[in-house]
């Protein structure tokens, strides 16, 4: 089977609006959590979040799409358009590249503004945007992304998931490159029904911290051009990093919760390991989903000790940057471990005091580690137990 | 696209019962028989008809835990998004459901049949509008390959309510439909095996022809003559003598291609068909299914006799 090799990313978020920017942001400790002045919402005063700092209209000038969209579709246009030209892909090629996008909320920005308008004898024409797949086939049309086009949404994991039904198009040669990655933007239905699991932090919020309190929900887009490496080699295109491996599980043990010993964070990454065909020694970094909810920390610690017992394993969440993203923070953090691998750079964790109880796991603070980081593990976690892990090597070490 | 799928067991929520009786909605099944009331108690209507259909198909091919779950929804949980979103904007913000919010994930679909049956494999929901269902069977081949596992459960399921069938008139859809279709399928044969799924086909840009579907049977080494049956959800003005408009039944929605599939291996395996819609034939080998949706995208799938 054949490698699967990234030569393009794209994404905008809190910390900036496009990678160059998340970079310097990410290295300076600069975080875009703020209580947000974009989003309607009556809880925009209550709660802060990683709201990009574009307004609609600014980010259709931005975009360059025309007519009425989303925020979400304008948010995923960015950051396609910063990947595709990242890997340089133009006319021919991109007619040829596939997108496998995906999104949790879709249209439904347009939607909550819109319904009460919706009467028996009255319709909208602005409600197609709603389904969740209509970014994707915009976003084709838009960029002339002819071949296979398709949208998953498995929560928090989503772009993950993406990158996973990508990676497989290109192993099995039904595309040779493909986008994939995932969007969300935020919304007052999202806003209010993280309020109502009572997950949200009134604060910024401490991932991994002894008294963290919930988590910050954001925005943003994050894409990624992979593509089979012979056919990136023949084009000459700069290859970013390689896709090693990755597992998705399920928990199959609650709704909204994760057990409490991470059985389905510990299978994940397990998994994923044997995918890559790696051991844990291996893995230099992980970006941890780290949502800085109670639950969540406590059973990715849980697990993370599990399997990479007796090794000091560097870590952070990077959600305390950007805020939770959902359906795009696999995009969002696999560029970040991208960016990772390209700078030998680990984010530091800030808004961090105390450790876990019991879990003696403290995330990377800055005490330089000077190496050459090879291969970075990213991890999403979503509702309805849905684990992804994914592991990102350096062009040049392949395990 | 190849695909070489064997279908072990079906499940499927449809009008294709209650059409018999001249009835437009679909037969709900009672859900106690398969799922525990004290479940059922928590599972909005969509879910019952999503594990319901799956739980029956797994049963068929009597297979007690998938080795991976991949479901497909055009709208997703339609139901639970609008009773959400309609008292969060009533209340002002002041109220949320959160038990509404969890369950308007699409997400929630693949998730509660993982919880139900403890399947802890891979879990996936495909959003893609009409492409939702496809993209699922040929993630669930990819990943049987890469795995070296055999079998998957892969379903179609959206639901309908009251707005959706203000706005589809808008956009010229009349007779909304609704349903949950379940394969139990592997990627080896074995007795069970009653169909296959022999190849998928996406259709972007072109128009459905003649010579187009000519082009798609050629590279499956068949001809039009090896088509027993059509099934078509709209006129594509195709000559194949044997032809059914499953839409008239099924009604229009995205993943309508999975009661399609459902149904055409339903009648291979039986080797009749129901008969309000007698075809007068009684040899069903080779099924070919056209699906199109809000006139764009459309696809092709053959099913035959394994």
């Amino acid at each position: 089977m054949c490698e699967v090799v990234i030569t393009g990313i794209g994404a905008i978020s809190a910390i900036g609006n496009n990678v160059n920017e998340i970079y310097t942001s990410l290295k300076h400790k600069t975080h875009g959590i703020a209580k947000p002045s974009i989003l309607e919402s009556n809880l925009s005063n209550e709660f802060p979040a990683g709201e990009v700092k574009l307004d609609n209209k600014e980010l259709q000038h931005f975009s360059g799409l025309t007519g009425i969209h989303s925020r979400t579709t304008l948010l995923a246009a960015v950051a396609v358009s910063e990947a595709l030209n990242n890997a340089q892909l133009y006319d021919d090629l991109i007619n040829q590249t596939g997108l496998i996008s995906s999104t949790t909320v879709g249209g439904m920005d347009i939607t909550e503004k819109i319904y009460k308008h919706i009467a028996p004898d009255q319709s909208s024409p602005l409600i197609k945007v709603h389904p969740g797949g209509n970014h994707s086939s915009e976003l084709a049309n838009f960029f002339g992304l002819q071949n296979h086009v398709s949208t998953i949404s498995t929560a928090c994991s989503s772009a993950s998931n993406a990158l996973i039904f990508g990676a497989r198009l290109i192993k099995s040669s039904i595309l040779e490159r493909v986008v994939v990655g995932g969007v969300d933007s935020l919304s007052k239905f999202t806003m209010n029904g993280f309020k109502s699991l009572m997950i949200l932090d009134e604060d910024h919020c401490k991932p991994f911290d002894k008294n963290r309190k919930g988590l910050n929900l954001g925005e943003a887009a994050g894409y990624l051009v992979l593509e089979n490496k012979s056919s990136a080699e023949k084009r000459g295109a700069k290859i970013l990093g390689i896709v090693s491996g990755y597992a998705n599980v399920n928990e199959a043990y609650h709704q909204t919760a994760s057990t409490p010993k991470g059985e389905g964070a510990f299978s994940a990454m397990a998994l994923a390991l044997k995918n890559a065909n790696m051991t844990v020694e291996q893995i230099d970094y992980i970006n941890t989903h780290g949502t800085g909810t109670l639950n969540n920390d406590a059973s990715e610690s849980t697990a993370i000790n599990r399997l990479f017992r007796n090794t000091s394993i560097v870590f952070s969440s990077t959600k305390v940057y950007t805020g939770h993203t959902l359906a795009a923070a696999g995009g969002l953090e696999a560029v970040i471990s991208v960016l990772c691998l390209e700078n030998n750079h680990i984010p530091e964790q800030i808004n961090f005091f105390n450790a876990i109880e019991g879990e003696k796991l403290t995330p990377f603070l800055g005490k330089s580690i000077k190496r050459n980081i090879l291969h970075v593990m990213s991890n999403s976690f979503g509702f309805g137990g849905n684990n992804t892990s994914i592991i990102f090597s350096k062009k040049t070490h392949k395990a | 696209m190849i695909t070489n799928l064997f279908i072990n067991g079906l499940g499927d929520i449809s009008r294709l019962q209650n059409f018999q009786k001249g009835i437009t909605s679909i037969e709900e099944p009672v859900y106690k028989d398969r799922i525990a009331p004290i479940k059922l108690r928590r599972m909005s209507r969509i879910m019952r008809m999503s594990n319901y259909a799956a739980l029956t198909a797994l049963y068929e091919a009597d297979i007690e835990i998938p080795k991976m779950i991949n479901v497909a929804t055009g709208y997703g949980c339609l139901a639970d998004t609008e009773n959400y979103l309609a008292t969060l904007l009533e209340q002002d913000e002041k109220f949320a459901n959160p038990l509404s919010f969890i369950n308007s994930t699409h997400t929630t679909l693949a998730g509660n049949l993982a919880i139900l049956l403890g399947a802890t494999g891979e879990n996936f929901t495909f959003i893609h509008q009409s492409f939702s269902f496809e993209y699922a069977m040929i993630n669930a081949k990819l990943a049987l390959e890469e795995g070296d596992l055999n079998d998957a459960l892969v379903g179609g399921v959206d639901e309908k309510i009251t707005t959706l069938e203000i706005v589809l008139k808008d956009m010229g859809i009349k007779q909304v439909g609704e349903g949950a279709s379940f394969l139990s399928i592997s990627k080896e044969g074995s007795t069970k095996s009653f169909a296959k799924i022999t190849a998928i086909q996406f259709v972007r840009h072109e128009k459905i022809s003649m010579a187009l579907i000519e082009g798609f049977l050629k590279e499956n080494e068949l001809t039009n003559k090896e088509i027993d049956l059509l099934f078509t959800n709209g006129d594509f003005n195709l000559s194949f003598e044997h032809q059914i408009d499953y839409s008239e039944i099924s009604g229009s929605y995205p993943t309508s291609i999975a009661f399609a599939c459902a149904w055409g291996a339903k009648v291979i395996r039986d080797q009749k068909i129901e008969d309000v819609v007698a075809v007068g034939i009684s040899k069903f080998n080779t099924i070919l299914i056209v699906h199109e949706y809000c006139n764009n995208e459309k696809s092709l799938i053959l099913i035959q006799k394994p």
